[in-house]
Parts: C-alpha cells; sequence; structure tokens
C-alpha cells in the first residue's frame, strides 16, 4: 500500500498530518511546562523545537512527481537565554530574590499552535478532496439511467 | 460508423432487443463465431457492399479485442502498484466496455436481419 | 473509423494536469512550516494554448505538464513562500478543473454507451 503511486497524493498528506499534530504536541508541551524550574537534568525546563524538511523521492517519470512531502528531522532544544524574573518567594530564588524560568514565551507559542493548527486543518482538507476526486473516476464505468 | 457511401439499409433500426451474453469476458470468440455465423448464413450479393461491410465489421472486432487486452493490462497494472492514476484505468475499462458493446449490439442486428429474411416469403 | 470517444485525449490530458497539481498543492501544504522551502507549482495551460494557438490541437496535445518553482510569492522570515491561504484557493480551484474534466469525459462516454446500446 505505501509508496505506490496511485496515492502519492494521499501519501503527501499523511506526512504533512503527522508533522503538523507532532508540532502541536511539543508546542503544548512547551505550554504545560512554562513555569517549571525543575526539569529532569536539573534546572529550569528548556522549551522544544520540531525541525522539518521537504522529501523528494527519486521515483521519477511518467505523471510521478517525486515530490514525497515533508518529514521531522529531529526534535531540538531551544538553546536561548533563560528568563530571569525577580521573585524573592519563590522556593527557586537564588540570593538576590531572581528566579530561572524556561525560556518559553507564551505569545510564541501560540502562535506555533494557530500556525500548526491551521496547517493541519489545510492537509486534510487535501486529503479529503484527493479522496473525492479519485471516487469520482468510478463514474465513468456506471451507466446513467441504464 | 459507416463511410457516406455505405449503409446499412438491409439491417432493421435499434429497437430493444435483450443481448445474450454467452461469455462476457472473452469478447474475439464470442463476436467472431457469431459473426462469422451470420454472415455464413446471409446470402451474399454480389457486388462491393458485402465486402466492405465485412471489413468494417472485421476492423471493429480488432478494436475491440485490443481494447479489451488495454483493459487487461490496466488491471495488471493496478494490481502490481504500477498504476499512477485511478482515471486512466477507469477510462480504459470503459472503452474495452464501448467496443465490446458495440459488437455485440452488431451481433444482435445481424441475428434479426437473417431471421427476418427467413421469415420472408418468397 | 474506429470507436473514439470525443475529445477524450484532451480531457484525459487535462485530468492528468489536475492530478499533478494536487500533488504539487498537497506537497505544498506539507511543508507549509518548513524552513527555507520554496513553494512549486505546475505549469501546463500556458505553454498548452501557445502551442494550440501555433500548430493545432494534435501538437498542443503533446505537451507535458512541469513542476516549476512559484514565483509569486515573498519569502517569509524562515524562508518559505507558500502562502497558506493563497495554497488553498489553489486546492479548490484545482478540485473544480478536475471535477469539470471528468462529468465532460463521463457525458459523452454515456452518451456513446446509449448510442451503441440504444439505451
Amino acid at each position: 500500500m505505501h509508496g505506490n503511486p496511485l496515492f502519492a497524493a494521499a501519501d503527501i498528506s499523511a506526512s504533512g498530518l503527522a508533522a503538523e499534530r507532532l508540532r502541536l504536541e511539543i508546542t503544548a508541551n512547551n505550554i504545560a511546562n512554562a513555569f517549571s524550574t525543575r526539569s529532569a537534568s536539573g534546572g529550569p525546563y528548556r522549551r522544544q523545537d520540531v525541525v522539518f524538511s521537504a522529501v523528494l523521492n527519486q521515483r521519477l517519470g511518467g505523471i510521478r512527481s517525486g515530490l514525497g512531502g515533508v518529514q521531522v528531522a529531529g526534535i531540538v532544544e531551544d538553546m536561548s537565554e533563560f528568563h530571569r524574573v525577580h521573585n524573592p518567594g519563590h522556593p527557586d530564588a537564588d540570593k538576590d530574590g531572581y528566579v530561572t524560568m524556561p525560556n518559553v514565551d507564551l505569545p510564541v507559542e501560540m502562535v506555533n499552535m494557530i500556525t500548526a493548527s491551521r496547517a493541519y486543518e489545510a492537509n486534510l482538507r487535501a486529503m479529503q478532496f484527493f479522496r473525492q476526486m479519485t471516487e469520482q473516476s468510478y463514474g465513468l464505468l456506471r451507466n446513467q439511467g441504464g | 460508423m459507416p463511410r457516406e457511401d455505405e449503409r446499412w439499409e438491409d439491417i432493421p433500426l435499434l429497437s430493444n432487443h435483450p443481448p445474450e451474453i454467452r461469455n462476457p469476458m472473452n469478447v474475439s470468440s464470442v463476436a467472431s463465431t457469431a459473426a462469422a455465423e451470420a454472415a455464413g448464413r446471409l446470402a451474399v450479393p454480389a457486388g462491393s457492399g458485402a465486402s466492405a461491410f465485412a471489413r468494417v465489421l472485421t476492423q471493429f472486432l480488432s478494436e475491440a479485442s485490443s481494447q479489451q487486452a488495454q483493459a487487461e493490462k490496466s488491471v495488471t497494472n493496478l494490481a502490481a502498484g504500477r498504476a499512477d492514476n485511478v482515471h486512466n484505468v477507469m477510462l480504459a475499462m470503459a472503452k474495452a466496455d464501448l467496443s465490446f458493446h458495440l459488437v455485440l449490439e452488431i451481433r444482435n442486428r445481424l441475428s434479426e436481419a437473417y431471421q427476418e429474411i427467413m421469415r420472408m416469403q418468397v | 473509423m474506429s470507436l473514439t470517444i470525443p475529445q477524450a485525449e484532451l480531457l484525459t490530458r487535462l485530468l492528468d494536469v489536475a492530478s499533478l497539481r494536487h500533488q504539487v498543492i498537497s506537497h505544498n501544504l506539507a511543508n507549509v512550516n518548513t524552513p527555507g522551502y520554496r513553494q512549486l507549482e505546475v505549469s501546463f495551460e500556458d505553454a498548452f494554448t501557445q502551442v494550440l494557438g501555433k500548430q493545432g490541437e494534435a501538437s498542443a496535445l503533446r505537451i507535458r505538464p512541469r513542476i516549476v518553482e512559484g514565483r509569486d510569492n515573498p519569502p517569509r522570515q524562515d524562508g518559505n513562500t507558500v502562502d497558506l491561504d493563497k495554497e488553498i484557493g489553489n486546492l479548490n480551484k484545482n478540485a473544480i478543473l478536475f471535477s469539470t474534466a471528468m462529468q465532460m469525459l463521463m457525458s459523452r462516454v454515456n452518451m456513446m454507451r446509449s448510442a451503441i446500446t440504444g439505451r
């Protein structure tokens, strides 16, 4: 089934759905840990990002496009600076009353969430259209009123 | 479709005759057997009319065979994962279907014409 | 003097183009958030019309669709040139193109069927 050129468009859309879905999950995780000062590795939570890359297949020829959609190249940690916030009452405050907070910026995460959502919807639409177009072909064999 | 100078005047116009399908998959054998039978029984008038008609018929038969072969090839490609588009496969089958029906109708008309001739009081 | 469906070749070519275009648009949508990705499109109509005007339909039917880089969209900060809304618009337009060609082909096939079987 997978790799059958008949369903190339469906495979492409499926790759988009999977990639955006992962992005939504990573973004949700960032939001959930926006205030986690104690992570598994010690220290504040470090925000994560997904890296996408386009997929190009070698199988060209005929009406085949050689296009394969998108793949997740990896999940990386954002190495930008942690925020230092003045909050003397916090259990993890240092001697100056500052707490080192995760490098999560909520507005940025919200935008990413919306972007990933819209992209997910669009890939779904493309998948639905593909199915619709394929099923229309069956009408060539069906008799109309006969 | 006959050319301008050839008419199927002896064949009655289209009517709703139910087709007798012996073996729908084997177009060439049904068609050629039926056509041969019908052609053999009909009195063949002298002149170019009959041979011209025979030419047309042979052409339709061979075309139907090749359409059938092409449709079969499309299905094999589909099964082997070599088909690129569903619409091409469907169209090939639709063409084979049409060719087959055309040959079938010709066979039926020839059959009717033969019967009509046999009923005539000479 | 054989059984030909009128304009079947032209309509089939349109269906092939629309299918390829759908694949390309799907690929664009899958990569709407890929950094540095350049939007792709299918070029066919211009070349077809040009050859149709100069050399007639038979030559025009030999034109094959080509995948080219789109030139209309400026790159975003991450280098990506896909405009999501425009691309969704293209998706819809292409689906209509496909449906139209398919309906026309179906109607011709059914016409032939009626003419042959008398039903």
